[in-house]
């Protein structure tokens, strides 16, 4: 139970992360690398709101998360918008080369110290009688799962949800139909840049504050999406618990060394019965 | 079918474009200060990437020693030491590509401070190259008989370390131990010796969890452990995943006592998963007595020059000796190269000789044409045919918020 409890946990970590570099390909069609560095950003943001500007946590998150969103769409229009006709190819090696400047930069700024946020250590949960989850472990999957129900409402109940899904099917029909894709794949970038700001501030939250936060993360994220069918937001979701649940329930049998190598092994499995990953593809 | 393929092509090209630019982390980033000194001296290590937070005191440490030997009047009739700091971003590439631009642009004459992987990769390169490589913390026991020729280390063996640990601990009371390690040769290495004097010794070691560094959480791991019901776990890995697993293990009350690798041993570690964790946690290190005179007079130094207490566990001392005993070499053989340093260096620590304690009364004695016998600041450093050294041990502990020295153990501990 208590491995199943850590999968849960993982998993909605992954979800938050891999959500918005799902988004980004469906609306875009390209790999955005840069991804995982705007975890990297959110979390040093929040670290700049909470430890160096002394906000209360709670609000250093949320200003964190809107400021790399912010940063998400500026940097998306300065170097993504420009080369969008150029290509997917072009739009890669644009995100590749944006990580590394991401990275160079934030590490010119705070050096290589490991830092933390200096939370207090949070309490146990009693369930069923035994301890097996933290409130701050509870947290993350609450915002987890409101990350996810915010987005199924936008996407199935406002016109700008529908818009998006409209966006991801065939963008071009949906600019002939009246839909405006520019406002749209701005919010696209607020909001998958936001939450791989948001994916930052928790893993940090339950570790450190380290300049490989972002590497380490995006190739998990890349499984996850490729899982989940390139795109499919449920089907990303979906992928996000399984393989985070994959990861740690396979410690109970297999070293827990093998534990990343797991979520590859089923990238490979996924990719050799089921190319288009758990889903088909597409917003739905 | 179209969307699946692009996919695929995307993935391969982000795979090796990123593995590409992974690589190319490793150039070098010179930030040497070139103040028109006459010998270059190479700093080649990570002070980006994993290694950074142990760096910047390693480079405080060659600074003072540079200082010294300049403030002396330098050596060989007053050639200077000038420093070139290369950044290998913690990676073994970075090191190798590093060590070229050392030996090929720069004309270092010797390369103080790779990591154990980036020593072991260079090990063929050092003695073709002429060019010597110096490590003040690689313990790895993959080094134990292949230096010597071009290749020194004043870091003590892991596998000495291990066995101080392991009899210390037995020696203690404690015949019940879990292991966690992590997944890179380092502490793979820093387990192995121990482990295996441990058993010898009679200790039983209930569980050995490996782990990866980078993951959200370390939980799956920490259950395998508190399923063992250990009393005491040491833990050999990085300073990066510490936090995560010392707060998740607070955190689910798993009440173990804890030694911790030498390479944690340090006022960061306390900083970063908060002192009340920290408490009572204990690690044994190479270290010298801190009422030795030459240490004292290292860490006054140190602090006068820099404001800020050296910790133990970065082995500034041991870099710091790295370079007063190669500058010590080359005037003994009269030449600034890397073969003078490779051939002489045994010779100016080793003893017979007489017995000196700093730079400037080395440099007198040998201008006076006495073989000299270099006791380092890190201990006596009397380099093997290995280019070992024999070290003196400590037993550290966390009190309040700080690594205090607990015990001392003389490098005979063992005998």
């Amino acid at each position: 139970m208590e491995y199943v409890i850590y999968g849960i946990i993982t998993g909605c970590i992954l979800i938050i992360a891999s959500i918005g570099f799902s988004m980004v390909w469906k609306t875009e069609n390209f790999l955005n690398i840069a991804h995982g560095q705007m975890l990297l950003i959110g979390a040093y943001m929040a670290y700049l709101f909470k430890s160096v500007l002394n906000f209360p946590f709670a609000l250093a998150m949320i200003f964190s998360v809107i400021a790399t969103a912010v940063l998400g769409l500026l940097l998306a229009k300065v170097f993504y918008f420009p080369v969008r006709k150029s290509g997917i190819l072009v739009l890669l090696f644009t995100s590749i080369g944006l990580s590394w400047v991401i990275y160079g930069i934030v590490q010119a700024i705070v050096g290589p110290q490991i830092r933390t946020f200096g939370l207090e250590t949070s309490n146990m949960i009693e369930v069923f009688g035994s301890q097996i989850l933290s409130y701050q472990e509870l947290f993350i999957i609450l915002i987890s799962l409101a990350c996810v129900f915010v987005l199924h409402f936008i996407l199935t109940k406002t016109k700008n949800g529908k818009g998006f899904r409209a966006m991801a099917e065939n963008r071009d029909l949906a600019q002939i139909r009246g839909i405006n894709s520019k406002k749209l794949s701005n919010y696209v970038w607020l909001i998958s840049s936001g939450l791989a700001g948001l994916a930052g501030i928790l893993l940090a939250m339950s570790g450190t504050l380290n300049m490989e936060l972002g590497w380490h993360q995006i190739l998990i994220i890349m499984s996850v999406v490729i899982v989940g069918g390139m795109g499919n937001l449920y089907g990303t979701m979906l992928a996000a618990l399984i393989i985070g649940l994959s990861m740690d329930v396979s410690t109970i049998i297999v070293p827990t060394s093998y534990r990343t190598a797991i979520a590859f092994i089923i990238v490979i499995l996924v990719l050799l019965i089921r190319p288009q990953g758990l889903s088909k593809g597409g917003a739905h | 079918m179209k969307k699946v393929s692009m996919a695929a092509i995307s993935i391969c090209t982000a795979l090796t474009v990123m593995t590409g630019c992974a690589s190319s982390t490793g150039s070098s980033g010179d930030s040497g200060s070139n103040s028109g000194g006459d010998i270059n001296v190479g700093f080649l290590s990570g002070l980006t990437g994993w290694l950074g937070a142990f760096t910047k005191e390693n480079i405080n440490s060659i600074i003072m020693a540079k200082d010294e030997i300049n403030a002396a009047g330098g050596i060989l009739d007053g050639k200077k030491i000038n420093i070139i700091d290369v950044d290998t971003a913690s990676t073994v590439e970075g090191s190798i590509k590093g060590y070229q631009k050392l030996v090929n642009a720069d004309k270092a004459v010797v390369a103080i401070g790779p990591e154990t992987e980036s020593m072991l990769a260079l090990l063929k390169e050092a003695p073709k190259s002429k060019v010597p490589i110096m490590s003040a913390f690689a313990g790895s026991t993959e080094l134990d008989e292949v230096g010597g020729n071009y290749a020194f280390r004043t870091a003590a063996s892991d596998s000495t370390i291990g066995e101080v640990r392991a009899k210390v601990l037995i020696e203690s009371g404690v015949k019940e131990i879990a292991v966690m390690v992590g997944n890179y040769e380092g502490a793979q290495s820093d387990v192995e010796r121990f482990r295996e004097t441990y058993e010898g010794l009679g200790g039983k070691i209930l569980a050995e969890v490996t782990f990866n560094t980078g993951q959200n959480t370390y939980n799956g791991e920490l259950k395998k452990i508190a399923d063992a019901n250990p009393k005491l776990v040491y833990y050999s890995g990085a300073i990066d995943t510490a936090p995560t697993i010392f707060k998740s293990a607070k955190q689910r009350g798993y009440d173990w006592d804890w030694y911790v690798t030498p390479d944690v041993a340090v006022q960061e570690f306390i900083d970063v998963i908060g002192k009340d964790i920290a408490e009572g946690i204990k690690t044994i290190i190479p270290m010298e007595d801190e009422n030795n005179e030459g240490f004292k007079r290292f860490n006054k130094d140190y602090e006068a020059k820099f404001k800020a207490k050296p910790s133990g566990g970065y082995y500034n001392a041991n870099t710091y000796d790295l370079l007063i005993a190669s500058a010590l070499a080359m005037e003994a053989a009269g030449e600034a190269s890397g073969s003078a340093i490779n051939e002489k260096i045994r010779e100016v620590t080793n003893p017979p000789g007489k017995v000196v304690n700093t730079f400037e009364e080395g440099l007198k004695e040998l201008r006076a044409g006495n073989d000299i016998d270099y006791q380092g600041t890190s201990g006596p450093i009397d380099f093997d045919e290995h280019g070992n050294v024999l070290a003196s041990y400590a037993l550290m502990e966390v009190k309040d918020g700080e690594w205090k020295q607990n015990e001392f153990f003389s490098a005979d501990f063992l005998d």
